[in-house]
């Protein structure tokens, strides 16, 4: 089990993440949703282990994972919103990079390999170096890198950006698949119809803070509202959005 | 036939214009800046030396032996300047002359590899047993052998060590034999393999410094599972095979056809001891995942000590080869160069070692005094 407790992330005089605490298990997805700046990718970044929160702490099987950080990332799969890679190795040799440094045996390294290229259809440009790829393909590659070692923990920030329609698809089921076969999956995004079909529960985090924390079904008895996005938008904007909207047109066409 | 002539004329066409529109001459590249820079230091030699030759060559009445005496140096400047030139629009154009995703798609799934990446992968899989190691050997000579920073860092690095190469040769010839002596005594080109060595080795450590893409260093340390000397096992391993193998064979090539076979292979023998002795020594301290390091240390590093050591290292080099050529006459005398030279790598890797084991592993972060790191790890 994943469990955030209390996490608070200050950057000089900004608190980006404000005492943020909730648990996800096995089988489980937590969709984690916020507008732009809200926080999630700062709580992503305290999640997996490539920032230290200011307060707070961040548990995986009962264990604080800077207590033993090392051992902790070997169960981890990240995907993260840009995908930022070493442009000149080819997807092919980013994945042998990522399987090899985590001590994979090479054989079933390769078999993983072929399999994640050929699934998700990367296997022609597989010897084309990253950076003649497009950003879904890249995605992809990324989607591909967390996986190859199976990891117990998934956590994907904004994992479907440039994805196509079909990919995207595919990549729900994925998550569905994954969470079925035990994974533990948090699923950070601002795509509120994606986390409301994949989520079985979600937070709404607005500057730093959660203003919600249920499952979809329960969040929808509670306000009496029939779609996520109606309650992302009661939860997290002040204005009416098609009021903004309007206004926004004005601007431009005035 | 005249489509034959017209398919090449394109594809001529084609290539060449890659060739000269490529991702560092691009107004929006990163590298643009430093092609400027680096235009304007090749620049600066060419306007002003001119006026150094007129005042040199332009006095009346000189023998041709002082002439001779006199243009060596100049000779040499501009051999190495070539050279120098040669190498860093290499470096940049490399990419130029290989094809890209485009043109494979255009003109069939070309198997194109390049022979030293396939060369590296081939010794992955033999030389490099543990699969950590494995896996950083691979990266490094990617790195080293594709990204366009590195390799101009290491391609001017190579500059200036046939420089200084040719600095050393041209004092000591000089000074023993006079000039045009030949054939060169064989110790000073002990002396030129050691200088090319530093050099090389030196520029590795500055090309390792930089990171090789600063936005992608989360994949680095998000798969540091607490290996260092993994790590740094792969990253030597793949500096000796694809960065110092090649130069030292290379010049024992040219060391075979003045001297014969067995001065070759001796001295390249003791080519790469000394060179694994040198990035031993060059790396002590290091501390940092090569390639990964948030603060980019190539430009800000150099310290007055690594001058010193240089100007000692260039003082000296010519006694240290003169006394390994001594030793390396008798079998004696090998045998205990060869133990010393392994003690001493031995005692340093275990310094190193040490170090990073008492750092609590390889940092991605380096905070020199006087600048900030990007603090992401607090």
């Amino acid at each position: 089990m994943l469990e955030a407790r209390a996490l608070v992330k200050q950057f000089g005089g900004l608190r980006a993440v404000d005492q943020v605490t909730f648990s996800v298990g096995p089988s489980e997805v937590l969709g984690y949703l916020g507008p732009n700046g809200s926080g999630k990718t700062t709580t992503v970044n305290m999640l997996v282990g490539l920032i230290q929160p200011t307060a707070g702490q961040v548990h995986f099987g009962g264990q604080d994972i800077w207590q033993d950080i090392v051992a902790y990332r070997r169960r981890v799969g990240y995907v993260p919103e840009e995908p930022n890679l070493y442009p000149y190795l080819t997807g092919r040799e980013y994945l042998q990079l990522v399987g090899r440094l985590r001590g994979l045996p090479e054989a079933a390294l390769d078999r993983k390999i072929a399999a994640l290229l050929g699934l998700f259809s990367l296997e022609p440009d597989s010897h084309s170096p990253l950076s003649s790829y497009s950003k879904g393909m890249r995605q992809k590659v990324l989607i591909s890198a967390a996986l190859v070692h199976n990891p117990d923990l998934l956590v994907f920030d904004e994992p479907m950006s440039g994805l196509d329609a079909a990919s995207a698809v595919v990549f729900r089921h994925l998550i569905k698949g994954l969470a079925r076969a035990g994974k533990v999956v948090l699923y950070s995004s601002h795509e509120l119809e994606t986390v409301e079909r994949v989520a079985d529960r979600v937070i709404v985090l607005h500057q730093g803070r959660m203003v919600a924390h249920d499952s979809v079904e329960r969040l929808r008895e509670l306000m009496r509202l029939e779609s996520l996005e109606q309650i992302f938008s009661e939860l997290v904007f002040t204005e009416d959005p098609q009021a903004v909207a309007g206004r926004i047109v004005d601007a431009v066409i005035s | 036939m005249s489509d034959n002539r017209q398919q090449f004329r394109l594809l001529t066409r084609h290539f060449f214009r890659g060739f000269l529109d490529n991702d560092l001459i691009s107004p929006s590249s990163d590298l643009h800046g430093l092609l400027a820079k680096v235009a304007a230091v090749l620049v600066i030699p060419g306007l002003m030396y001119p006026f150094r030759l007129l005042f040199t060559y332009g006095r009346p009445f000189r023998e041709y032996r002082q002439l001779d005496l006199l243009s060596w140096a100049d000779k040499s400047t501009f051999v190495t300047l070539s050279l120098v030139v040669m190498g860093l629009l290499t470096a940049l154009e490399w990419d130029a002359l290989q094809l890209d995703r485009r043109d494979s798609l255009a003109f069939g799934a070309l198997p194109i590899r390049s022979r030293t990446i396939l060369w590296a992968k081939l010794a992955a899989r033999v030389i490099v047993r543990n699969q950590v190691e494995r896996g950083f050997f691979s990266f490094t000579v990617h790195t080293l052998v594709r990204s366009p920073w590195h390799r101009v860092v290491l391609a001017a690095f190579l500059g200036g060590a046939l420089a200084l190469a040719m600095v050393t040769l041209d004092f000591a010839t000089v000074a023993r034999d006079g000039v045009g002596s030949t054939p060169m005594v064989v110790s000073h080109a002990l002396a030129m393999q050691f200088v090319v060595l530093v050099l090389v080795v030196a520029g590795v450590r500055a090309a390792a410094a930089a990171p090789a893409e600063l936005r992608a260093n989360w994949t680095l340390r998000l798969l540091d599972t607490g290996q260092p000397r993994r790590w740094m096992g792969g990253f030597r391993k793949a500096v000796v095979f694809a960065i110092v193998g090649p130069v030292v064979a290379a010049m024992a090539g040219a060391v075979w056809l003045q001297y014969g076979w067995h001065t070759a292979w001796t001295y390249a023998l003791a080519d790469l001891v000394f060179a694994v002795l040198t990035f031993d020594v060059l790396f002590l301290g290091f501390g940092r995942a090569p390639f990964a390091c948030e603060f980019d240390g190539a430009s800000g590093e150099a310290k007055l000590r690594w001058y010193v050591l240089a100007a000692l290292f260039t003082i000296a080099v010519v006694g240290v080869a003169e006394l390994v050529t001594l030793l390396l006459g008798s079998f004696r005398g090998s045998v205990s160069l060869a133990v010393a030279s392994l003690g001493v790598i031995a005692w340093l890797r275990w310094r190193g070692n040490r170090a990073v084991s008492a750092s609590g592993g390889l940092a991605f972060e380096h905070e020199e005094p006087g600048t900030q790191a990007l603090g992401l790890g607090a």
